[in-house]
């Protein structure tokens, strides 16, 4: 079995890439890191886990949600202005990179206004390397209902972040096919 | 967007704002990697009682000698010796806590500048502030009025120059009104009843925040680790049913107030305007003093 410390050390980088993407301001990601570290630690007296990185996963991604959620309430400094530390290289010139850092801000503080469950199962499923089954099993949901609040997630996306051309994407319609089922 | 391209085999959609979104968020978001002290701060969490480390076999203890004892017992009186010195996370901030009221309460007299959003729809009021310590007295200069409070003597003197008008009355605080001074004095004497908030950058300063709550009014602090002193204020609270936000900033900590800046005289030429003690003074919008219609008042040519 896994140490704790060896534990850590493989799903670190996987824990603080989910993080950032969420929360741009570093000091912010760093507590938000260690009470997801805290929160897996002690949920793990309580029983085995089955599939570590889809629960820590699940687990950063509703710390950053929910931090950003209050952050974004007390509508304060929090990504407003962007953390440019440590952003990757990009080759879109700087026009370009401005218009796609706001449109950014916009999905995440749109996000943070979601119901907590859609807000988590839109992260997921946008962002992270896991399967719907899988992000079902993180989320104690059925795959069935991961894809309805994807579909209600994006729904309320798209009108948060303004009117979106022609068709929907290849999610929104697989979704959609689901619903009839 | 063509570095939105290699992507549309991910399943994305270029016509949806929503995916576009997804692509911008996945190619701005921060890639450096995990700071290694964060990476260790976490792997030192106490592994639990039945978690993966298996957990030897319990021996039977071994009978006590009289040397076991007194190592024992000069253990412990080292690691207590050493609790002594050592400093839990809790009173390093209670250390750092100390520290900034050590250094604001050091502060006689201060300049900094406070702008108020919310309380009207148009631009934020902005305006310039001196404030002494030892006397308490405030000296907040608006585009059109300069005020000037006295909480231990209890009294307010509003001049307009333009008017030419000088208003003088009781001083009625409204607790639900952040005042400059008071937002200065309750950070110098509440600090300790302050929550650490973290770190945030601030015109360069990597600031440590302070977060205070007093009544209804949540008040920020952004402290300059270097001179343990504020950059920044921060309050917000509602005032007349408006979420308002009153920032101070610009501080000029210690610095050396001209007494005429601060002196209750009414300066030549002006009208003054006194109230009765027992009628409230009305406010408008921005928290001055109504002058134009007083009510109750008794106008005195001085």
């Amino acid at each position: 079995m896994t140490s704790w410390p060896a534990l850590v050390d493989a799903h670190a980088g996987l824990v603080w890439q989910t993080i950032r993407r969420l929360l741009t301001h570093e000091s912010d990601a760093a507590d938000c890191f260690q009470e997801t570290f805290l929160a897996a630690f002690e949920a793990h007296r309580s029983g085995p886990v089955r599939h570590w990185p889809a629960y820590l996963i699940q687990v950063a991604t509703h710390q950053a949600i929910d931090r950003l959620r209050r952050r974004t309430r007390e509508q304060r400094h929090i990504d407003f202005v962007p953390d440019f530390n440590g952003i990757a290289g990009t080759s879109a010139p700087p026009p370009a990179l401005a218009e796609e850092r706001e449109l950014a801000e916009r999905l995440r503080r749109a996000v943070a206004a979601l119901p907590e469950d859609q807000a988590a199962v839109f992260w997921m499923t946008s962002f992270e390397p896991l399967s719907r089954a899988e992000i079902a099993a993180a989320l104690g949901l059925t795959a069935n209902h991961v894809g309805v609040l994807l579909h209600r997630a994006r729904r309320a996306l798209d009108t948060a972040l303004g009117p979106t051309a022609a068709s929907p994407s290849p999610d929104s319609l697989s979704t959609a096919e689901e619903l009839t089922r | 967007m063509t570095s939105h391209e290699p992507a549309l085999a991910d399943g994305i959609c270029p016509s949806s704002l929503v995916d576009r979104a997804v692509l911008a968020v996945r190619e701005t978001s921060p890639s450096a990697p995990v700071p290694p002290d964060l990476v260790a701060a976490v792997a030192n969490f106490d592994t639990p009682a039945g978690f993966s480390v298996p957990q030897p076999a319990a021996e039977p203890a071994p009978r006590p000698s009289l040397l076991r004892l007194l190592l024992i017992a000069l253990s412990v009186a080292v690691l207590v010796a050493a609790g002594a010195f050592m400093i839990s996370p809790l009173d390093r901030q209670s250390v750092a806590f100390a520290d900034v009221a050590y250094q604001i309460r050091k502060i006689k007299a201060v300049r900094c500048t406070i702008r108020v959003a919310g309380l009207r729809d148009d631009v934020p009021e902005q305006a310039g502030v001196h404030y002494e310590s030892d006397t308490g007295i405030c000296r907040t200069e608006y585009p059109d009025a300069v005020l000037l409070t006295d909480p231990k003597a209890g009294r307010l003197l509003m001049l307009r120059p333009q008017e030419q008008v000088a208003v003088e009355s009781p001083l009625r605080p409204d607790p639900d009104h952040p005042a400059a001074s008071g937002l200065i004095e309750a950070f110098r004497q509440e600090i300790g009843k302050a929550r650490a908030a973290g770190r945030e950058r601030i015109d360069g300063i990597d600031t440590q925040v302070f977060e205070l709550t007093r009544g209804s009014s949540l008040e920020t602090y952004w402290v300059d680790p270097t001179t343990r002193l504020p950059v920044r204020v921060e309050a917000r609270t509602q005032v007349m049913g408006r979420d308002t936000t009153w920032t101070m900033d610009r501080f000029e900590w210690g610095v050396s107030l001209d007494p005429d800046l601060l002196s209750f005289g009414v300066p030549a030429g002006y009208r003054s305007t006194v109230f009765d003690p027992g009628e409230p003074m009305r406010f408008d919008d921005h928290g001055n003093p109504l002058i134009d219609q007083p009510r109750g008042g008794r106008p005195v040519d001085k």
